[in-house]
Order: C-alpha cells, then sequence, then structure tokens
C-alpha cells in the first residue's frame, strides 16, 4: 500500500535553504505535506547579489510574488544578458533569440555567412535584446506583444540580503516550522541505501519521510571534480559605490587567471571575482582590478572554490541540493539558480512512499542533463584562446568538444539537453569567442549574397527603430521601479 | 571554399523517399549551384500502398510551401486524427492513439494522472472521453483548428491518410519545376573510387551519371549503401518478429474514418487506412508463425469493401543501416531501414533525415565529424521509434497463438524496460532527451496496451476529490461540445479538398 509523504525537513543554510522551503512549502503545503526547516549557522559568506535569468518571472508567479514588489524590495535591476569584455572583444550574450522572431529558418546561419568576410566580432546589431543592453535601454514588453517578450527575455539583479528577507517572511507566512540551530554538526543517521532514519539535534531524534540536504562540505560523498574544466580556485565579492549609469546586465570581465562580474543594483554594483590562480599567485589578480578601477577600499577576503558535482544527488529517501550537490564556480549559474532547477525536476517526480528506484533514477537522469548543460557552456568560459577546438577533445568535455565542432563548421548546435542554456545564448558565447562557422548554410544556398546581406540588413535597421523607441533602464526603473526602502 | 561545393547530387529511386528527397533538395539548393538527378526504373515497382502520417509531416509540406487543399486533392487524401489499436492488449478490446492534449493540465501536474486516479475509483469515464481528436475520431469529424480562445478547437493536431504514388507523382512534378532532372533507367552497376566512394552509376543503357554525393532511395536492397559500401544492418527481428506484409486495396465502405486502424491479428497485425477513393490495407506477418497463403487469407476475409487487385506480398528485416550515412551515400527510406508501419513513422524518417541532411550538408571533403554526428543523431531517433512499437507487441496479454507468446515474453532493450517498469509504478513516462513520441503517447499507448499503473503523481491525491470530479465533468462536456461544433471528415473533405 503506497502512502503520501507527509514530512519534510531541510538540513541547511544560506539563501539556498530559504529558496528550497519557500518553493516546497508553497508547492506542497497546500497537499497538507508538513515542511520542517534545521537551519544550520552559515559557515559560509552569503552572496551580496543573485543574477537570475528569465526564469525569475516564473519563479515569482509559483511563489505568489509581486514581481515589481521583489524588484523593488531588492534594489533590483534588470538584466537582457551579460555582456562581455574578453578575448580583446566586446561582446554580448542575451537570454533572447537573434533577429526579430523567434524562429527563423537559417537567420543565424545567414548571418553567419553574412559576418564571415568581416572584423565584426559581436552580434549585438541583429539581437533586440544585445542592442537595447548595448544602448542602456530596457522596458518590459507588453502581454499583447508577445514577440517583443520573446525578444526582450531578461533577468534581474537583485540584492542577496534583501531577497532572503522576502523568502524568510513567504516561509514564515506558509508556516513552515523554523528551527534554528547553533552548531553546524548533526548526527545523522543513514542506512547503506543513502536511507536518513534520524536526525539526531541537541539530543532529541527528528524523522522525516523525506529529507533535503543542502549542507555543503561533506567528505564521504564521492564528488565529480570538475577542476580540469572549471579551474575555479577562489572567489571573492564585495559591494562598490553604484556606478553612473545602470547597465541592464552583468557585466564579465576576462582577467590574466580569472573573470570579473560586475552586476548593478539600484544601490550599489557587487563585484565578483572567480579566480584560477594559486593563492601564491592571487595578487597579481588584485593588481588587475586595481587597473580597472574595480578594487574594494579594504582587503580582499578570498574564500577556496572547487568545482564539483554529485553524479546521483537523489539517495534513498535524501535529496543533496545546493553546494551539496553542485558547484559550477558561480560564473554563469548562481548556487540558488541551481537549487531552483533540482525543485522543479523534484516537484514534478514527487514520489510516494516506499520510494521507488525508478523515481530516483529518473530524477538523477534528468539532473544529469542538466549538469551536462551547464557544464558545457559555463566550461567554455575557460577554454584556451584558440580559432579552432578540433584538437582540444582531451581537455573539454567531450560533448562540448562536439558543440564547438559542430559551430566551427557549420554554424549550428548539438541538441540540448535540458533548458539550461538557450540556443541564442550558445550562439553568441561561441562567436564571441572567435569561432567563426566555415561552412555557408545550404537552406540558403538559392539566396545571393547580396539577398541574404540585404535581409540580415533590414533586421538590423528594424532592430535599430526598435530600440530608439525604448526608454533608457535607468528611466524604466526610476518610473517604474524605484526601490522601496529608499 | 566554393571549389568544395557539392555541385551534383544523384538520388537513385523514386519512390515516396525519392521524390521526398527530390522535392526538399531542389526547393533548398539553388540548381545555377547544385545538379539535382533522380534516376529510377519502371521496371522496378515501389512498395508504396497508402501512406499514414503523423503530424510532423505539416513542417515538410510548409518548406516545399505546399497549398495544403491541393496537396489533399492531389494525392486523394483523407485526414488522421489517431490510430486505433483493435485486439492488441486482448481481443475484444481496443484503444486510440491519438494526436494533440489529453484532458487539460493543472498545477502543473499533466491531467492523464488525475484521470488515473479517478478511474481507479470509478469516478471517470474512458480517457477518450477527456481526448478531442478520440471524441472527434469516434464520431468521424474533422475540422482544422481556429481562432477559438481556450478551446480545444485551437489547437488540433492532425495527420494525413495519402496515396502514396499520387504523393511521389505530386512532389515530382513540384521537383521537376525546381531543376530535377529526372532519368528513366535501371542502375546496373555502381563505380567506386580508390577511397572507397561512389563515383558514378552506369545505367542499364550503358549511360555513365557521376556526381559528388549520391542519395540511396533504392529500397530494401540498397544498391550503393549495402550492395556498393557494404555498410552492414543491425538486425532488429528479434524485438519486431514480422518479416512480411501482404498488401491489397479494397474500395471504399461509406464515409472515410479519420483514424488509421490496426488490427492486431494471429502472427501480426492488419492495417487499414482510408482514401478519399479507396482503403489501403495490409496484413503485417511474421513468417516464422503464419504462411504466405494464411496472412493473405486473413486479409481478404477482413476487408470492408471488394479488393481491388491481387494482393501483393512484400519481404523485409526489420533494422536499420549501421550507419545512415556512408562516405558520400545517404541512405534512405527503405535503403536506411524497416520499421513496420504500426505507428506511421515512415515518412517522418524520411523528413528527419533531411532535416539532418541540410543541418549536415557536406562540402567535398565529407568531414567524418559531421558524418557521425547525423549518424548517431539518426540511430537514436530509430532505436527510440524502435521501442515504441516494440511495446505494442511485448505488454499484449493475448495468449492465443505462439506468436504472441513470444512477443510477450521476449527480452526487450533495457531502455525499454526502465520506462515500463517506471509506469507500471507510478505512471510516469521517463522519456529520453528529444525522443520523438511524447509523454502522452507513450502514456496513451501503455494503458491502451492494458499497463494500469499501480499508482500516479503523488500530489494528485492532495487534489480535493469532489473538485475533481466536477473538473474532469467539465472538461468532458467541452469535449461533446467542441466536437459537436466540427463538421464530419466527409463534410470537411467535400468543403474543402475533395479530389476529383
Amino acid at each position: 500500500m503506497n502512502t503520501t509523504i507527509k514530512h519534510i525537513t531541510i538540513m541547511g543554510s544560506g539563501i539556498e535553504l530559504y529558496m528550497t522551503a519557500a518553493i516546497l512549502s508553497v508547492a506542497l503545503l497546500p497537499f497538507g505535506i508538513n515542511i520542517k526547516v534545521l537551519a544550520l549557522p552559515t559557515t559560509d559568506v552569503d552572496a551580496l547579489v543573485e543574477t537570475t535569468g528569465p526564469e525569475f518571472s516564473a519563479l515569482c508567479n509559483i511563489l505568489g510574488l509581486v514581481e515589481r514588489d521583489v524588484v523593488r524590495q531588492c534594489y533590483g535591476t534588470f538584466r537582457l544578458g551579460s555582456r562581455y569584455l574578453a578575448n580583446h572583444h566586446d561582446w554580448f550574450v542575451p537570454f533572447a533569440h537573434l533577429g526579430l522572431k523567434a524562429q527563423q529558418d537559417d537567420f543565424e546561419q545567414g548571418l553567419f555567412q553574412v559576418l564571415k568576410p568581416t572584423n565584426i566580432n559581436n552580434l549585438n546589431p541583429w539581437s533586440p535584446a544585445s542592442s537595447a543592453a548595448m544602448s542602456g535601454k530596457f522596458a518590459i514588453a507588453g502581454k499583447d506583444r508577445p514577440d517583443l517578450q520573446q525578444a526582450l527575455d531578461y533577468g534581474v539583479h537583485l540584492d542577496a540580503a534583501q531577497y532572503r528577507q522576502i523568502l524568510a517572511t513567504l516561509c514564515q507566512k506558509q508556516g513552515v516550522e523554523w528551527r534554528e540551530l547553533t552548531s553546524s554538526s548533526l548526527q545523522v543517521d543513514r542506512d547503506d541505501l543513502g536511507n536518513i532514519g534520524t536526525v539526531v539535534v541537541d539530543g532529541n531524534p527528528i524523522k522525516a519521510d523525506f529529507w533535503f540536504d543542502l549542507r555543503a562540505g561533506r567528505s564521504h560523498i564521492a564528488w565529480q571534480d570538475w577542476q580540469s574544466y572549471l579551474p575555479v580556485t577562489f572567489y571573492a565579492q564585495w559591494q562598490a559605490l553604484p556606478t553612473q549609469t545602470l547597465s541592464p546586465y552583468s557585466q564579465l570581465q576576462q582577467l590574466q587567471g580569472g573573470w570579473v562580474k560586475t552586476s548593478p543594483l539600484q544601490n550599489g554594483k557587487v563585484v565578483q571575482v572567480f579566480s584560477h590562480q594559486k593563492q601564491c599567485d592571487l595578487a597579481q589578480i588584485e593588481q588587475q582590478l586595481i587597473t580597472l578601477g574595480l578594487a574594494p577600499q579594504s582587503t580582499i577576503s578570498w574564500k577556496a572554490v572547487r568545482c564539483h558535482v554529485l553524479e546521483s544527488p537523489w539517495q534513498g529517501n535524501c535529496l543533496s541540493l545546493g553546494e551539496a550537490a553542485i558547484d559550477l564556480g558561480g560564473l554563469v549559474f548562481s548556487k540558488l539558480q541551481c537549487v531552483q532547477t533540482a525543485l522543479v525536476q523534484f516537484i514534478d517526480l514527487f514520489p510516494d512512499l516506499p520510494i521507488g528506484e525508478h523515481n530516483r533514477q529518473h530524477y538523477n537522469n534528468v539532473w544529469q542533463c542538466f549538469v551536462q548543460d551547464a557544464l558545457d557552456f559555463s566550461a567554455a568560459h575557460y577554454l584556451p584562446q584558440s580559432t579552432s577546438y578540433s584538437n582540444c577533445l582531451n581537455d573539454l568535455p567531450k560533448s562540448l568538444w562536439q558543440r564547438l565542432q559542430l559551430f566551427e563548421r557549420l554554424g549550428r548546435l548539438t541538441p540540448m539537453h535540458s533548458d539550461a542554456v538557450s540556443e541564442s545564448q550558445w550562439y553568441h558565447l561561441l562567436f564571441g569567442l572567435g569561432l567563426r562557422p566555415q561552412l555557408n548554410s545550404v537552406v540558403l544556398s538559392s539566396m545571393t549574397e547580396q539577398q541574404v546581406q540585404s535581409a540580415t540588413q533590414q533586421v538590423k535597421q528594424s532592430i535599430a527603430a526598435l530600440v530608439a523607441g525604448m526608454p533608457s533602464h535607468e528611466q524604466y526603473l526610476a518610473r517604474f521601479y524605484p526601490p522601496l526602502n529608499q | 571554399m566554393k571549389e568544395k561545393r557539392i555541385k551534383k547530387i544523384i538520388i537513385v529511386g523514386g519512390g515516396t523517399a525519392g521524390y521526398m528527397a527530390a522535392a526538399a533538395l531542389t526547393k533548398v539548393l539553388s540548381k545555377q549551384n547544385c545538379e539535382v538527378k533522380l534516376i529510377e526504373s519502371e521496371q522496378i515497382g515501389t512498395v508504396g500502398v497508402g501512406e499514414a502520417t503523423i503530424p510532423q509531416i505539416q513542417l515538410y509540406n510548409k518548406l516545399l510551401g505546399l497549398d495544403e487543399d491541393d496537396f489533399v486533392r492531389r494525392t486523394k487524401a483523407t485526414f488522421k486524427l489517431a490510430i486505433q489499436f483493435k485486439d492488441w492488449d486482448k481481443i475484444g478490446h481496443s484503444y486510440y492513439h491519438a494526436f494533440g492534449d489529453v484532458g487539460k493540465d493543472m498545477e502543473g501536474v499533466q491531467f492523464y494522472h488525475y484521470w488515473l486516479k479517478m478511474r481507479q475509483l470509478g469516478k471517470a469515464g474512458d480517457i477518450d472521453d477527456y481526448t478531442l481528436t478520440s471524441t472527434a475520431c469516434n464520431q468521424q469529424k474533422f475540422m482544422r483548428s481556429i481562432d477559438a480562445g481556450n478551446s480545444p478547437l485551437s489547437n488540433i493536431a492532425y495527420a494525413f491518410h495519402f496515396d502514396a504514388g499520387l504523393y511521389a507523382i505530386y512532389l515530382r512534378e513540384l521537383a521537376e519545376k525546381s531543376g530535377l532532372i529526372r532519368l528513366e533507367g535501371k542502375v546496373i552497376e555502381t563505380q567506386l573510387n580508390e577511397q572507397g566512394f561512389v563515383q558514378s552509376v552506369q545505367l542499364e543503357n550503358g549511360d555513365i551519371h557521376a556526381a559528388d554525393f549520391f542519395i540511396d532511395c533504392s529500397g530494401f536492397r540498397g544498391l550503393l549503401i549495402e550492395q556498393a559500401l557494404k555498410t552492414g544492418y543491425d538486425d532488429w527481428t528479434h524485438w519486431l518478429p514480422c518479416d512480411s506484409a501482404v498488401t491489397v486495396p479494397c474500395e471504399s465502405a461509406g464515409e472515410p474514418w479519420p483514424f488509421t486502424r490496426s488490427t492486431a491479428q494471429k502472427a501480426g497485425w492488419q492495417w487499414r487506412i482510408p482514401l478519399q477513393h479507396r482503403i489501403g490495407n495490409g496484413h503485417v506477418y511474421s513468417s516464422k508463425f503464419m504462411s504466405d497463403e494464411e496472412a493473405k487469407q486473413i486479409l481478404l476475409d477482413n476487408l470492408d469493401g471488394k479488393p481491388l487487385g491481387e494482393p501483393r506480398i512484400i519481404r523485409f528485416t526489420t533494422g536499420k543501416r549501421k550507419k545512415f550515412w556512408n562516405k558520400n551515400v545517404l541512405a534512405l527510406g527503405l535503403s536506411a531501414g524497416f520499421m513496420e508501419p504500426l505507428e506511421s513513422t515512415s515518412i517522418h524518417l524520411v523528413q528527419a533525415a533531411l532535416s539532418k541532411l541540410f543541418t549536415f550538408f557536406p562540402t567535398l571533403s565529407f568531414d567524418q565529424v559531421d558524418i557521425d554526428e547525423y549518424n548517431r543523431q539518426s540511430s537514436f531517433e530509430w532505436e527510440r521509434i524502435r521501442d515504441f512499437l516494440i511495446v505494442h507487441y511485448h505488454t499484449t496479454k493475448r495468449d492465443d497463438s505462439p506468436f504472441w507468446d513470444y512477443c510477450r515474453t521476449m527480452d526487450i532493450p533495457p531502455e525499454l524496460q526502465q520506462k515500463i517498469a517506471q509506469f507500471k509504478k507510478n505512471g510516469r513516462v521517463a522519456r529520453i532527451d528529444s525522443e520523438m513520441f511524447n509523454e502522452l503517447s507513450w502514456f496513451e499507448v501503455m494503458y491502451g496496451q492494458g499497463l494500469h499503473p499501480e499508482s500516479y503523481h503523488a500530489l494528485v491525491d492532495n487534489f480535493p476529490e469532489d473538485l475533481l470530479e466536477r473538473r474532469l465533468e467539465s472538461i468532458r462536456n467541452v469535449m461533446i461540445n467542441s466536437v459537436d461544433y466540427m463538421p464530419t471528415h466527409q463534410e470537411f473533405i467535400n468543403q474543402h479538398c475533395k479530389s476529383e
């Protein structure tokens, strides 16, 4: 006889814990499932900024939050994608598609064909989102223009402390049973199959039907180490004074030995540094930051990082989440994004008791699909500089190598396994990295060079006209999204 | 780069696959840049007897810019909303594998999970009652989608049944208008170059035709891909044991149904494909378990109208080429492999292969990395469709013949084992990547085959039962009202696309 899960307990800390409790409570409390949280003392430094992708709007809907209120309370700004200053170029990777429509036969390939003989190293004029972002423009399209909504798909930058507060309030409102612990060590009674029987807290055993484990740094777990593909070794972050202009994007700037990412908020900007230097060479990074005018007032506090993933995060009656399941370094995917993805997958597979192996296997398989896409995209940021990657098979994940090969030759992408990354993001990233497809699309072969050129030129002009009519990001924020806490 | 461009393509064979390739290639390629030639022999018949399709064919039609009404008229086609499987689970039982949505998803959980619960409680009707296309099939109704807001009439998924011979002629006209060079002749020899690439083909009249790239549509024998290049074949007969088919058209019997019917027989199954002017019929069987004569007799005994001609026997080996693309030869249609038309996937596989060909279109250097990726993606697609076909046989409860005993007890691929096990446990479908058949298709067939899950999505139990009952009733009423609004299939054809 199968029964429904009635008691869920979440162990962990940080904003990921709040998000887990919030999502689970909204999804499961209406069904009479009890959610309990064992909040461990935070051993890690919480992120200062949360950068989201286009999933943010849907997440607000799920959580019953008013998107506008969240953005305002969190000193939020919008992001149409990321601006890259790398490989000696300045280019943009938007969330939204290239061209005016989402589905256009071989528009991308036509564009690559037109750009092949030129020195143009970005696709910005042919992407509404990139064009708008690079002009400092932003607007959310009305519901009567789903085409523009797609073309200007956006995420947000949020003040992480404020965001956490919103999630905490939501959990409280939902009636999540919250227990703050003073010690970070828990006595977890786990059998060989990974089932958690009890967790002892202050001498008292706690039982649950299902567990979520967000505790980082558990040494007994066999990780897949990704150091060779994602060589981040040290991370640091700090808040800087607001910039003159609020850009509708995050900026990723390549350093010698790392990346620096800046994310604008309405109350200042957050600088995050991802180094792949040894500890003794961190001074070189710091020197570069001084040169760029991005160094903090005080000493940089570096945190050691090692990128990893857990192959099967669902074992027995416990799902590992957050840093307990994956660390992608944080340059492209935040920890919170990985948690959200995992929770959506889990709720879709919500199990009965006893939990069948099939649920676990299915979840872990779907998780691996996300992991593969996310790893490929993240690892592409650490490629050796090259105009061809055909001889790099041994240095790259095979699926990434295949992706690079296919793009280099035909300007196309291998099929995605998940929705972790959009096709458009891949096109822009690979083009920005300097890859140029060798072959023209056969689908366009019935058009002359002039016809292809003229078609792309028309799209460019239409996009320019569209962007010209948009307000600046700052105007838009001031008018519709002023901070609530001013 | 220009000197590396493929300038000459030869398609060997002129059946459905050959002309689908010719029409697509001549549409896409500029004839100034690339010459497309098709060689076919009237001495060699084609296998096509009446083709049923799946909704994806609309993408191919769109590529060619077809006027759908004209296409339906010219190929004496009818519309298709589903496949009805009769006697597959057990004799006397039937179900639809219907196109399009089933019910309406609620709270992020697919409708069929709610239905599974209410069905277990005896509080839900048949799944067809909640499926627009199944309800329409039962009443022989059809229409295309209209702009009707949230109504299911806004999203009607459909495909076609058409006369394969007329389809080939239709596509031939389109291709010839776009520059196809068609040659009549029988290929008797193939010349290879030093690297083992096909250089040219020689016709019976002595003419030699050279090309850069060859598309083998020569049918089962695989004139180029197998006879010349010895590519090899993966035999799947142990999973799909039918190896023969006997076919015969018959006169129409009343108005055409908007669905294909597949009726399980003693050692195989029989198809019924309604066209505007006749019905296409075939009996697919295993020669290990049934003689040709018996198969022929079963077919003739189960026709709905007078047979139009002598039954014709076709032999096949279910499986696929080890490589669909080898050197400078791409195999298409029956040259690529064969899977029985149980789920009407033959045309789709040709179309999908053409789409991939355009993605990986070669240059004269024939880069192996592109060819490998094409073959990898194609193999994945074929194997997942294969699994979907196997599930029809393996999950039967029939024990009235040695054939069904074999199917019921045979080993099946591990991916399919896992899929069935999970579905049995909790009604979920563990779909692999972007395999062609979606969760609803798997649900409809597995449930229809009598695999009734022990459980369903766990959150369903927490949905108030009385509310659920009212929702289901409301959905059923919406389906009834929507189908009431639809014209009959025959009326729709008469109004829009009746053939001469």
